[in-house]
């Protein structure tokens, strides 16, 4: 995710145009906390217990507990989107890779008082993402499947992504000691027994190559996929 | 529709300005703003004497869509925070223009606050971005 920002800095800076895509997976497991999020001592010791990596990403939103999940990463000049047009627009791309895949997703419709966030000691709550599900992300069938955070600087958004191929509801629970159930997700291994990482990660690239192929504003897809990252830091 | 209050100058990055009677500057950002964040949870706000230079960012704004940088609208120094504000950022969303005010800067160049755009400016410039506004 330091990568992530260091692409940021750079289209910022006016050294890359186009629009970049970057799709990875995590070495080990990790907990991603949004940029304002609190992270409470005894969330720390646990994962350290277990061997969980815990990182600060720079987008906003809840906690998100990286394991066998496909995290993506685009990087955009915000154009004429304000934040909801930009959130559809990447959107699009996902839609077309779940296609792929196979797989009906739409955009979440849930009104925004369902939020998790709730503010305390000077940073947000340090709640799951995937426990709430809002406008921004994307469902199948109902329930969440791929959560969503974004940053904008300077003319540029960037757009971070998790979706789960494993169901981690129960770990990610137990990490953050959250008493409710998470009842309003699902992952990929449910949806589609045997999908693997790089059948996602190829079929996001494809989707997102097809989508932004259409006459659009922006131009241009630079778009890899790299290999697992090296290891972040705790910012 | 976004409302846009005649009174106040605003910038495209979608703050509000309004030059009080002792030639400071209280800011906020704009209804569009907000309803284009959704619910506001944290905000990031310098401190108080710290200086701040028009059309960078002097903190940042958390919803539970999108962390934004804030812009300042003039260079000056920052003289009151809306602490309020910051203990209960949903008054961003509930009154922007009032309760959900920010800070207050004491600019450096009392004619740079002519240079931002008027109601009508700032509702054309929301026309280009696809949305409207309401003068209010």
């Amino acid at each position: 995710m330091a990568l992530d920002e260091a692409l940021l800095d750079r289209s910022i800076r006016g050294e890359n145009g186009s629009v970049l895509l970057r799709v990875y997976r995590w070495a080990r497991p990790t907990l991603s906390i949004g940029v304002n999020q609190a992270l409470d001592a005894e969330v720390a010791e646990r994962c350290e217990r277990r061997g969980v990596e815990v990182v600060r990403r720079i987008t906003g939103g809840a906690a998100v507990y990286h394991k066998q999940d496909v995290t993506y990463c685009v990087v955009a000049p915000r154009a004429q989107m304000g934040v909801l047009e930009a959130y559809r627009w990447v959107a699009g791309g996902l839609i077309a890779g779940f296609s792929a895949l196979g797989l009906d997703a739409t955009i979440g419709q849930h009104p925004r008082d369902q939020a998790g966030h709730i503010r305390g000691n000077g940073r947000t709550r340090l709640s799951a993402c995937f426990a709430t599900t809002l406008g921004a992300d994307l469902e199948v069938n109902g329930l969440k499947v791929c959560g969503s955070a974004q940053v904008r600087r300077k003319g540029w958004f960037l757009q971070h992504g998790s979706i789960p191929i494993a169901d981690v509801r129960s770990e990610t629970r137990e990490l953050l000691e959250h008493p409710e159930e998470d009842h309003s997700s699902t992952c990929l291994e449910r949806l589609r027994p045997g999908t693997s990482w790089e059948q996602v990660a190829e079929s996001l690239v494809a989707g997102f190559t097809q989508f932004w192929g259409q006459p659009s504003t922006l131009s241009g897809v630079d778009s890899y996929l790299s290999d697992p990252p090296a290891r972040d830091e705790l910012a | 529709m976004s409302i846009v209050p005649l009174d106040l100058r605003y910038t495209r990055e979608h703050e509000w300005a309004r030059l009080e009677d002792d030639g400071r500057i209280t800011v906020g950002v704009t209804d569009y703003a907000q309803e284009q964040l959704g619910d506001v949870v944290f905000l990031d706000l310098p401190d108080i004497d710290e200086m701040v230079e028009g059309g960078e960012p002097l903190g940042e704004v958390e919803s539970t869509k999108s962390v934004s940088d804030i812009y300042a609208p003039v260079t000056g120094r920052v003289v009151e925070i809306n602490t309020e504000c910051k203990d209960n950022p949903a008054a961003v969303n509930q009154d922007p223009y009032g309760e959900g005010w920010l800070l207050v800067i004491e600019p450096s160049d009392p004619t740079e606050y002519e240079g931002l755009l008027m109601a009508e400016e700032y509702e054309e410039f929301l026309e280009e971005e696809g949305a409207e506004g309401e003068e209010s």
